[in-house]
């Protein structure tokens, strides 16, 4: 018999790469290789557990969402914190904006109006912003908040040119919410009965997700080198960053992803498939997720807004919605950690509702001590929803 | 101790063959792992975690679809796994990453299968728990061996060891067949080729360490 040496039983090898655990779970790998990786498998139970439950998985392609997700979260975590100052200062700016708008309102509202207002939609049960009943009535925002259907319509004219005054800010697009590009795209106003609540409001800077708060679309601001602002989709919040056009341009999105792709021409056109990556832009990326968010397809939501985190990790509309994509599909530790992502920047846009939704999702998760932890948070921080907060602290005590 | 491939080579071609192999496999070796972890622990750079996570995220994939049995909360739980690794590296001193990793994977997917209240009642569970107890074992064995010594007295080993596994351990490991290879071979089912290997390999460092202890007593 051949005499066997020690490296070749005993020895210790490190464990292979991703590839060709993949292609060895598939059953796809050379013959030599094959012994090769069987030889390490006899000594690493991590990689022996590991192949057996890739066998479960059919193909190959699987673990590159996940990679993508994960490297998105490093990229996340390992991101120095930069331009602290400037964010404070967009928070002054924007609460400026917010006294001036709503002063607008409350002032226009209290006039004859002919402009022409439909219905918001009615937010999904699952969204960030269950209106609290009482504080609907505190803040006097109307019950049936009011949608315009026209771009433009509320931003133009007199509250455009109140907006410059009040925000010493000549900005034409500020108000607006890239309109040309989302004709579909509703906006909304909201009218304020109470000054007294008119100030509560603005200097709480409330700012839920739902539509019922229409008020908060006006919080624009344009600061040195962006703008940040709110606008609604499909009846949702979402922040509109004009100063994203360095990567919102374009995106390449796979052609699976539900979205129309924009070609040059016909010619061009022809010579794609339908497997092969599109240009789509984020807003249209942005807006083609939030409705398969609505439309409580949250597999597909998840999917899109994955892929706008894999392109820019901390994109705020992408972390929240896609938080709430994940809360739908009962993936709660996904949700939990994309809502965490948020509620760690107090300036976030949707801070506040990212905090709600995280106490709803470690009661999901039966977590009740960490639910309560962030619940006595949100009602020492006397935001939109420390009623609420505190009521479901009761409700949980009971 | 982990492997840094010092040893002799022998100067039968097949092993060298296997030896030239084994150190293309090894790219990603475990002493990188632990350097990395090192400087983790220096300076708190969560990219190197990232790192980690690039090398091993398909694997504890698997891992965690092998116990979760569903795909989403295996994806979960590996973002998860990896999000905890980067408050654990600071902890704990790691001297064998895969391992600790293997460990660490595990227990989060038996915490996820308590929660369900699934473990207890899971016959499956309790067995693969059982397993990953013996599994545990047998990487925290002591493997070295003096090279005079395992070579004279392996081929003495190997005649200790049952038929079956003598069988098994031999065509692996001199033959280089596959396990669908030995257990096309032999009749054996795969879950016996892997379970004769890998007990036959026990029995032999079992069989080294006992002549070893007693000629050194």
């Amino acid at each position: 018999m051949k005499p066997l040496v020690k490296h070749h039983i005993f020895e210790r090898s490190a464990c292979p790469g991703n590839e060709c655990l993949l292609l060895y779970a598939d059953g796809r790998l050379p013959h030599h290789e094959m012994h090769r990786l069987e030889a390490h498998l006899v000594d690493c139970p991590l990689c022996s557990d590991a192949v057996e439950g890739l066998a479960l998985v059919p193909g190959t392609t699987m673990p590159d969402q996940l990679m993508k997700e994960g490297s998105a979260m490093f990229k996340r975590v390992a991101a120095p914190k930069t331009n602290e100052k400037w964010r404070v200062w967009m928070a002054a700016a924007s609460l400026a904006v917010i006294i001036s708008s709503v002063a607008w309102l409350y002032h226009n509202t209290n006039q004859p109006s002919n402009e022409r207002v439909a219905e918001f939609s009615v937010p999904e049960p699952i969204t960030a912003a269950p209106v609290e009943p009482e504080k609907k009535n505190e803040i006097a925002v109307q019950p049936q908040t009011i949608v315009d259907t026209i771009p433009h319509s509320v931003t133009s004219g007199a509250m455009q040119k109140q907006l410059q005054v009040a925000t010493g800010i000549n900005n034409e697009a500020a108000v607006t919410a890239a309109p040309e590009q989302q004709p579909e795209v509703t906006e909304g106003k909201a009218s304020i009965a109470e000054s007294d609540e008119i100030h509560r409001m603005s200097e709480k800077n409330v700012a839920p997700a739902s539509a019922d708060v229409a008020a908060f679309k006006l919080s624009t601001v344009k600061s040195k080198n962006s703008q940040r602002q709110i606008r609604y989709i499909e009846g949702l919040k979402t922040l509109a960053e004009t100063d994203l056009d360095d990567y919102a341009d374009s995106l390449l999105v796979p052609g699976n992803m539900g979205v129309e792709a924009r070609f040059e021409n016909e010619v061009a056109k022809k010579d794609k498939t339908e497997d092969q990556v599109h240009f789509v832009s984020y807003s249209t990326l942005l807006e083609n997720g939030i409705r398969k968010f609505k439309g409580k397809k949250y597999k597909e939501a998840v999917e899109i807004f994955s892929h706008v985190l894999a392109a820019r990790s901390d994109d705020e509309n992408a972390l929240f919605y896609g938080a709430l994509s994940y809360k739908g599909l009962k993936r709660f530790e996904k949700a939990r950690m994309l809502l965490g992502e948020i509620v760690r920047k107090k300036d976030a846009v949707f801070y506040e509702e990212a905090k709600w939704n995280l106490a709803l999702v470690h009661l999901d998760q039966g977590n009740e001590p960490e639910a309560k932890g962030v619940l006595n948070e949100i009602v020492v921080e006397k935001g939109f929803y420390a009623t609420q907060a505190s009521e479901k602290l009761k409700e949980i005590n009971n | 101790m982990e492997s840094r491939f010092v040893c002799i080579l022998h100067s039968n071609t097949l092993e060298s063959k296997l030896m030239m192999r084994l150190i293309r496999l090894k790219k990603d070796s475990s002493g990188d792992d632990v350097s990395l972890i090192r400087s983790y622990r220096d300076t708190g750079d969560k990219e190197i975690v990232g790192i980690l996570f690039e090398r091993y995220a398909t694997t504890v994939f698997g891992v965690c679809m092998k116990y979760l049995k569903n795909e989403d909360d295996s994806k979960d739980a590996v973002l998860q796994i990896f999000e905890k690794l980067m408050v654990d590296l600071k902890k704990y001193e790691i001297s064998r990453f895969s391992s600790w990793l293997h460990s660490v994977a595990k227990n989060y997917c038996f915490m996820q299968l308590r929660n369900r209240e699934a473990l207890f009642t899971h016959d499956a569970a309790l067995k693969e728990q059982q397993e990953f107890m013996e599994s545990e074992a047998l990487a925290n064995q002591d493997d070295s061996y003096p090279e005079e010594f395992y070579l004279g007295n392996l081929e003495n080993a190997i005649g200790s060891l049952n038929t079956d596994q003598k069988i098994c351990i031999e065509l692996f490991y001199l033959r280089e067949e596959s396990y669908q290879g030995i257990a096309s071979l032999t009749g054996f089912s795969l879950n016996q080729v892997k379970s004769f290997i890998q007990n036959g390999k026990r029995n032999l460092r079992n069989y080294l360490l006992k002549m070893k202890h007693e000629t050194a007593g």
